[in-house]
């Protein structure tokens, strides 16, 4: 058996940020030495190849594979960036019936056989595309957001991945577009209070950022940025912390700190 | 191979009938696995109830069969709620709830004999050591202890009392089969909404927010007091 790792970005509710986290801890994970893959799970609605830039570049897709139209390696997209990080896209022409789990395991085998890492991008709902995109998982992440509906939906995914147990040994948290501010006026959710209810500790905190946007369109992961900015900074964190380091968490309530500190400066 | 088990459906459950089938062979409960598997299909997350040959209560070693096809179902995602002995008694249960049919006294008193659930091979209270999560359902014919939270849309429901060693977020249902004796308990009352019998009590946000404030969180107690459903504190 290979030292390889099957890591499935989830979260049940759609738009909470799974497929830019994927990117971004690819990226990053990466940009740290590992051989990285990203895979699109979210066949019919691909998204993947468009945040990390590479959707110029796709010739084949997953489903090519699986339907042996293709070899494996002719659909690995080589990033433009970072040379040890790939990209399998989903066929936007199809739809999730046009895989089974038998299928999917067999291609996420094969890659684990390549890579050290294999990020599963998974589809929002619980339904075949979900099921398909934990069936070769080791761990998994899942993506929420402070607010409620995002929360109860990631507790009914970690149930789910729970039930599971004897295959996917880790499940973590990331907890996206979180607003100290709106926190600190008590207007947002606290991590404290997902937490509670999902009963989990996040590996990641990434704080709400426009630059997300940004960089989304630019089709280019925040997180190969060279730059502080903090949610780059955070999936940087995240990448480490999945490798075992002990990585501390960023004080999110940095930017009052830098007006406190200009203060300070005049006072 | 067992032949395909016949499942009954209506207002009153799911019932699989296995009065044909020869419960006390070994053959039954290998085959009852595969058989199991099959009905996962349709009624993975449901309870049901089964119905045997009355004769089969009398073979030594009935308590093992039961215990074995609760196992079997319980694998597939599937609980068992109740054995009963005769679907005819099943059926008189039926047309007693959905139909309002006057019965003579004499009459009721031999239904109600017939319409005993024969629920003694499970265990009084039903323990659970785990968070239940969204989307989770506990059904169960008698009590319900858990050791863990509740989080929001996960449900039990139980024909007893529901004891919550931690934080209730979810919808529970105590007395669920009519018991107006039925109570709720739990260590932190955070939910929005608390049934017993044909009772439903919706709390005021405000309660959790004050609560939440509060940062004592002291045990509760849910119940049914001249018909209407009031919280107090456990102690």
């Amino acid at each position: 058996m290979s030292n390889s790792k099957v890591i499935v970005v989830t979260s049940g509710k759609g738009g909470v940020g799974k497929t830019t986290t994927t990117a971004n801890i690819g990226a990053a994970l990466a940009s740290l030495g590992k051989k990285v893959c990203v895979v699109d799970m979210d066949i019919g609605l691909r998204n993947l190849d468009i945040l990390m830039g590479l959707e110029n570049r796709v010739v084949y897709n997953l489903v090519d594979v699986i339907e042996g139209s293709c070899k494996l390696k002719q659909a690995l997209v080589k990033d433009k960036k970072v040379p040890n990080l790939c990209m399998l896209a989903a066929a936007q022409t199809r739809d999730k019936t046009a895989v089974n789990g038998e299928q999917v395991l067999e291609l996420i085998n094969e890659l684990r056989t390549e890579f050290d890492i294999v990020l599963v991008d998974c589809p929002a709902g619980i339904e075949s595309g979900f099921q398909n995109s934990i069936v070769g998982a080791d761990e998994a992440l899942v993506v929420v957001t402070p607010e409620m509906s995002s929360v109860r939906d990631a507790d009914r995914i970690v149930g789910l991945l729970e039930a599971r147990k004897d295959q996917i040994g880790a499940v973590r948290l990331i907890v996206n577009r979180v607003k100290p501010g709106l926190i600190e006026t008590h207007q947002m959710m606290s991590i404290e209070d997902i937490t509670e209810i999902l009963a989990i500790d996040p590996i990641g905190i990434v704080p709400d950022d426009e630059d997300v946007v940004i960089s989304t369109n630019k089709g280019e992961p925040l997180s190969l940025l060279d730059t502080n900015k903090s949610a780059g900074q955070a999936y940087r964190n995240i990448a480490r912390r999945l490798l075992g380091e002990d990585v501390p968490f960023m004080d999110l309530n940095k930017k009052v700190g830098i007006f406190k500190k200009i203060k300070a400066l005049f006072a | 191979m067992v032949t395909q088990i016949p499942i009954k459906k209506n207002k009153k459950g799911t019932f699989l009938d296995l009065r044909s089938e020869q419960l006390n062979s070994a053959d039954f409960i290998r085959d009852f696995a595969d058989q199991a598997k099959d009905l996962a299909n349709f009624l993975s997350g449901a309870s049901v109830s089964i119905i045997i040959d009355a004769s089969i209560k009398n073979d030594e070693n009935f308590d093992l069969i039961i215990r074995e096809i609760r196992t079997e179902l319980n694998n597939e995602n599937i609980s068992l709620k109740a054995v009963l002995d005769s679907f005819e008694a099943t059926e008189s249960l039926i047309s007693n709830n959905t139909k309002n049919i006057p019965m003579s006294s004499e009459e009721a008193a031999s239904r109600s004999e017939k319409e005993v659930l024969d629920t003694s091979v499970l265990p009084e209270t039903l323990y659970v050591e785990a968070n239940l999560r969204s989307g989770q359902l506990i059904r169960y014919p008698g009590n319900v202890f858990v050791v863990g939270d509740v989080n929001p849309s996960a449900e039990i429901i139980a024909a007893g009392d529901i004891i919550i060693w931690g934080t209730l977020r979810g919808i529970v249902h105590a007395g669920a089969d009519g018991d107006k004796e039925a109570k709720v308990i739990a260590m932190d009352l955070s939910a929005g909404q608390v049934r017993i019998a044909d009772k439903v009590a919706a709390f005021k946000e405000v309660r959790a927010k004050d609560k939440k404030k509060d940062g004592n969180k002291v045990p509760e107690l849910v119940k049914i007091e001249n018909n209407d459903i009031i919280v107090k504190r456990y102690f």
